[in-house]
């Protein structure tokens, strides 16, 4: 049953994401890459968690119902996903990618792969480390003792006296790990503390894949030297909560880490692109998978934040004063030379 | 906002000494600005986003107003999530080894001298990063942790587990409820772990504190001085107090203690091993003082189970 987990962990989040591009792009003819498919359908995934967890914690919806409808939601997406794909590979089989393109020596990628295996090993074989404040695993099993969402406080067991916090209510990542628990005979302390990790491990690189696709157009030996980099960045910077580091190898499963390791990285590559135009669902995606997995009760997140930032330096670099200013200074420049 | 603004400036020496890697980072922009190489225009996107980020994080006013953003949740060092240091050191990396190591000259040798480049920056990765030793534990937390995991185990088992309320130490509580959701406990790890209820209005009665007090000393033994809010409530409210026979007062506070856990619902109890002699005292005297039938369940390496019936009552049988 793992093995099958594992299989549908790669399978369906890629076929959702694969039909979602195939549709979006279906005018310009857009080539649809593995790793932005499976991206975009982890988020459609998180976001379909999201909506079954409000139901659970605010239509007071059993937990063996609300699995019910996650299996028939996934059903009907996949369905919908492949009939889209299908057509569109009959048509244009070549806006697939599934593999990167071929060319170039094997061993980048070799060493890379060799990293990036060596780090899910660690994740998946490694006791999980407690991070300060995070209630994952007790929540989990208190969804699955009471049949329900928050129904008592994980913490206790107990039902809540006063009232349980909105910022906890509204997070739908724990209703995410506890349908997927509840569909496979899976611990749950081992799903979420080294299962997930994986994933979550596998969600970064081809969100930092799609990054270097962006800055290194096809030169394979320069992406993959910059993924090779990126693992030894992970290797070295691990000793604090808030680097990507220990997001990436001891707390993968936490929403701050799924938001550090994949939602701002792919959030930033969408950012690169050329035409904002074509990106802009891919940001909101982002923008609303971090309000499901994070708190952001009082701020909106920061993958918004990083999108303003960005749309901010973009103007501002097209601005009369600033191109004046830089237009002063390099021509000092060039007169002092 | 006064707090904000001094953790925005006094906040980004602490954030270098968890991360010095922030220091290739702003190598990288010094390489690239500092000998004006030509960049592409999605690479210039990525180090003006990189330089605009760094600014609002290490200036003062715009850190606070980052840290207002994000929630009060989370502290300074969060706000660095923002600056894209991962990928700007990659990139730069990829472009300075690409350079430096001459990748452009095909002379056979590019792939050795790419590999004494990687070797280098490894080196330099190894320095500037925070190799934290995360998960290493002391031989005795380990112990700890191992003999809260078997208590838990234990608790599992027994049936008074699913009816009655637990009363436990620390490890075995968050053991308890990090094993099965079918263990309800007397208070949980937001007692002493805010942070775990997200700051929740949930909080717990002022004899909730106190049980809880009173576990840690038990736990921590006499290294553990006895919290004063206990101390009052023994001397004022349990009217407890006799200095000449400390033995006795002692006795007389923890079955004071044990039948306030009883009052609040716990009836399941778990004590440290250690304290086996001074619980069996108390609970003597619990019995004697209060009527209350408590009674040894079950050891485990390291803990001892009790349960708590009423007088006459044929409890857990």
């Amino acid at each position: 049953m793992v093995i099958l987990l594992w299989f549908l962990l790669a399978v369906v989040p890629w076929l959702v994401g694969a039909g979602a591009w195939a549709l979006l792009g279906r005018k310009t003819s857009g080539v649809v890459y593995m790793t932005d498919a499976w991206i975009t359908g982890s988020l459609c995934c998180i976001g379909l968690a999201q909506i079954l967890h409000l139901l659970g914690a605010f239509g007071h919806f059993s937990l063996s119902r609300l699995t019910l409808l996650w299996h028939v939601s996934l059903a009907v997406l996949c369905a919908l996903a492949l009939a889209v794909v299908a057509v569109t590979w009959r048509g244009h089989r070549e806006r697939f990618r599934i593999l990167p393109q071929k060319g170039g020596s094997f061993l980048l990628p070799g060493v890379f792969l060799l990293m990036a295996l060596i780090q899910a090993v660690y994740v998946y074989c490694m006791p999980a480390v407690t991070a300060s404040g995070d209630i994952t695993v007790e929540t989990l099993r208190s969804f699955l003792a009471t049949d329900g969402i928050y129904r008592v406080n994980p913490l206790t067991g107990q039902a809540y006296v006063q009232g349980m916090s909105t910022r906890y209510r509204i997070l739908g990542l724990p209703t995410l790990y506890t349908l997927l628990a509840a569909s496979f005979p899976v611990d749950a302390a081992v799903l979420v503390q080294n299962l997930m990790p994986v994933v979550v491990l596998a969600g970064a690189y081809m969100a930092y894949y799609r990054i270097t696709r962006r800055l290194f157009g096809s030169d394979l030996r320069k992406k993959y030297l910059f993924l090779i980099l990126v693992g030894m960045i992970f290797w070295c910077g691990e000793g604090a909560a808030w680097l990507d580091g220990y997001a990436a190898l001891h707390g993968a499963w936490l929403g701050t880490s799924i938001r550090n390791l994949v939602l701002l990285p792919y959030a930033l590559s969408l950012g690169l692109e050329r035409d904002l135009r074509h990106t802009w669902p891919g940001m909101a995606l982002c923008v609303l998978a971090e309000a499901c997995v994070c708190w952001t009760f009082n701020g909106l997140g920061m993958c918004l934040l990083l999108l303003i930032v960005m749309g901010a330096g973009y103007k501002a670099a097209g601005w009369g004063p600033l191109l004046r200013l830089r237009a002063r200074l390099l021509e000092g420049e060039g007169g002092r030379r | 906002m006064r707090e904000l603004l001094l953790n925005a400036l006094y906040g980004p020496g602490s954030y270098f000494q968890s991360n010095h890697m922030v220091v290739l980072a702003l190598g990288v922009l010094l390489y690239i600005f500092g000998a004006e190489k030509k960049t592409t225009v999605r690479e210039k996107r990525l180090l003006g986003l990189t330089v605009m980020c760094l600014v609002l994080v290490l200036f003062p006013v715009s850190a606070a107003a980052l840290m207002l953003y994000q929630t009060r949740f989370y502290g300074y060092h969060w706000i660095w999530c923002l600056a894209p240091l991962t990928p700007c050191i990659a990139w730069g990396g990829v472009r300075i080894l690409w350079e430096l190591t001459g990748q452009q000259r095909r002379d056979g040798r590019e792939a050795w001298r790419l590999a004494g480049g990687m070797a280098a920056l490894l080196a330099l990765l190894l320095l500037t990063g925070n190799l934290g030793n995360v998960r290493s534990v002391s031989a005795e937390e380990k112990t700890r942790l191992s003999q809260a995991r078997q208590a838990a185990a234990c608790l599992e088992e027994l049936p008074e587990a699913e009816e009655e309320l637990l009363w436990a130490p620390r490890p075995v509580l968050e053991a308890v409820r990090q094993q099965t959701g079918e263990i309800r406990l007397l208070y949980g790890r937001n007692m002493w772990e805010p942070a775990a209820a997200a700051y929740a209005y949930d909080s717990y009665p002022t004899e909730q504190q106190h049980l809880f007090d009173w576990m840690e000393v038990v736990d921590k033994g006499e290294a553990y001085e006895m919290p004063l809010g206990l101390k009052v409530y023994l001397e004022d409210v349990a009217a407890v107090r006799d200095p000449d026979r400390p033995l006795e007062t002692q006795v007389q506070a923890d079955a004071h203690i044990l039948w306030l856990a009883a009052e609040q619902g716990a009836r399941l109890w778990v004590f440290p091993a250690r304290a086996t002699e001074r619980v069996t005292l108390a609970c003597g005297k619990l019995q004697e003082t209060y009527g209350l039938q408590p009674r040894l369940l079950e050891e485990t390496d390291g803990y001892t189970v009790w349960s708590c019936g009423r007088r006459g009552e044929d409890y857990g049988k």
